[in-house]
């Protein structure tokens, strides 16, 4: 059990950490030059992306699952039923989630960073640093917020991983499964694992948070 | 508490007594009237086929207009699961009933008291079906051979992986045809779906590969199956032969049993696709099948 186990882990970290490593990479500059840029069209995509974290996820799991099946538009990729989806969908959750925190870690920002940098006569790129250095540990919270979604959600892992064996049983699919059979220790189990892995990377970036401030 | 406070406490304990009283009164009043019907509630774990079929659909609603037709207020409340789940369900005495289709597994459990008493209510066939063009070269023969030329070939194959009795016929073919079961660990063309009937279809069309399921399943979902088509076709030793099972007698599963061996014989043999039936009951069995069934008909009877 335990290498399997292993397995397991292996790919829920696989389709948690990716998903919040795009959102980071994605999101950052995009929620960098969105706050910067101000105005409505600003405020109104911050409210959409708002809206867009309560997605439910079997919608999302749905659209995509059309879009992925082999008589979909994008079927000739056949990646439906493989981990590579379970990214996809996943990523396409959280995004907005990290762009919404990471707006509002920006928000958080003193304006008078601004006033200083334009003072300076600082450019832009040395602006986006230091709003960058500002808002890190709300950043990083944004990332451990997308990673912690994407780690405890069932249904798009089910509906586009498929719960294979070995292949895309991911931690929550696991504990489903193993819940349906009956054998609830191992489910229990598999549940602390999701747990523990849930807090420690939660705890992590706290603690950096607070270091970060000194 | 001020005095205001108390005085609410009182009045609404009174309000509470009053009611209780107004509520008990009908009942003592008038123990001379017919008595009220007993609702039952009655527990059933079944298999996916069952549900993915829409055989249940179809059975449970007529079982219970056909109850209160006796004067029996009977709710079935149901969960589709695979053959082994629901009689670890029946083991675990969550439920009264089951519906299940692996009659080695039931004989076990019909041993150490789980079951108290068997029917043979229907049965179908296992069919394998596999992507169009059968790249393993498996048509046109036994399932064991199929089966033999599948990992042969390494063709990818979608196995239920639930314990369901599916699943535990499939594993018996694998052992027959390459003496072991497939790892999915090692065997990296056997892909274990932890899934229904319905979704491993789905899977096995999505991945062009080869499946076996029973007939029913195929049939009901067969026009969403436009990769696969029918490798192995129905043969004795695919018999799928489901039984009706008791777990905890009341009368309202007794009354279940005598419905699934006489009304509801005629609704399983009515429910059909496309012109074609999904289940055969066993009161419609030819004499030919009837030879291929008799090794599954063991335990106590639940009518009579």
């Amino acid at each position: 059990m335990s290498a399997e186990l292993a397995g397991i882990v292996l790919n829920s970290v696989y389709v948690s950490a990716v998903p919040a490593l795009v959102s980071a990479a994605v999101g950052t500059p995009a929620a960098l030059w969105l706050h910067t840029r101000g105005g409505r069209l600003a405020e109104a995509l911050k409210a959409l992306f708002n809206g867009l974290v309560g997605i439910p996820t079997v919608l999302l799991g749905l659209l995509l699952y059309l879009l992925l099946a082999r008589s979909g538009p994008l079927g000739g990729l056949g990646i439906l039923y493989t981990l590579e989806a379970v990214v996809v969908g996943h990523t396409l959750l959280v995004l907005p989630l990290y762009l919404s925190y990471a707006m509002t870690a920006l928000d958080g920002v003193d304006p008078r960073v601004r006033e200083l940098a334009e003072m300076f006569g600082l450019g832009r790129a040395a602006l986006l640093k230091i709003y960058v250095r500002e808002a890190a540990g709300g950043l990083a919270a944004a990332a451990a917020a997308a990673y912690g979604r994407a780690l405890g959600e069932l249904g798009i892992a089910l509906m586009l991983g498929g719960d294979i064996r070995y292949r895309t049983r991911v931690l929550t699919t696991a504990v489903a499964h193993e819940t349906m059979l009956g054998n609830w220790d191992a489910a229990i189990q598999l549940g602390a694992v999701l747990l523990a892995m849930a807090v420690a990377v939660s705890a992590a970036v706290t603690a950096l948070g607070f270091r970060y401030r000194g | 508490m001020s005095k205001i406070g108390y005085l609410i406490i009182v009045v609404a304990l009174a309000v509470a007594v009053a009611l209780f009283i107004a509520s008990q009164r009908p009942q003592t009043a008038a123990p001379q009237q017919t008595a009220p019907r007993q609702h039952a509630v009655l527990y059933m774990a079944t298999t996916t086929s069952v549900k993915d079929t829409g055989l249940l659909d179809v059975l449970i609603p007529d079982f219970e207009r056909w109850a209160a037709e006796r004067g029996y207020d009977v709710e079935v409340r149901y969960s589709a699961v695979g053959t082994g789940q629901a009689l670890l369900m029946a083991a675990r005495g969550d439920v009264d009933v089951v519906l299940v289709h692996a009659p080695d597994l039931e004989r076990r459990y019909l041993e150490n008291g789980t079951l108290k008493c068997r029917d043979v209510i229907a049965y179908n066939f296992f069919i394998v079906v596999g992507p169009r063009g059968d790249p393993a070269g498996a048509r046109g023969t036994s399932a064991a051979e199929a089966f033999r030329r599948i990992a042969e070939a390494k063709a990818p194959f979608v196995s239920r992986g639930d314990r369901s009795g599916t699943h535990i016929k499939e594993l018996s073919l694998w052992r027959e045809a390459i003496g072991r079961e497939p790892d999915p660990k090692v065997d990296t063309w056997y892909i274990s779906a932890g899934a229904g009937m319905g979704q491993t279809l789905l899977l096995a069309n999505e991945k062009r590969a080869y499946a076996l399921t029973d007939v029913g399943t195929w049939l009901r979902y067969r026009d969403r199956l436009d990769q696969l088509e029918v490798v192995v076709p129905a043969a004795p030793d695919l018999i799928n032969i489901y039984s009706f099972e008791i777990v905890k007698p009341s009368p309202a599963a007794k009354l279940m049993a005598q419905y699934m061996l006489t009304r509801g014989q005629e609704v399983i043999g009515n429910l059909t696709v496309a012109g074609q039936p999904l289940f055969t009951p066993i009161s419609r069995a030819d004499p030919r099948a009837m030879e291929w069934i008799k090794p599954a008909v063991f335990g106590p009877s639940c009518v009579g």
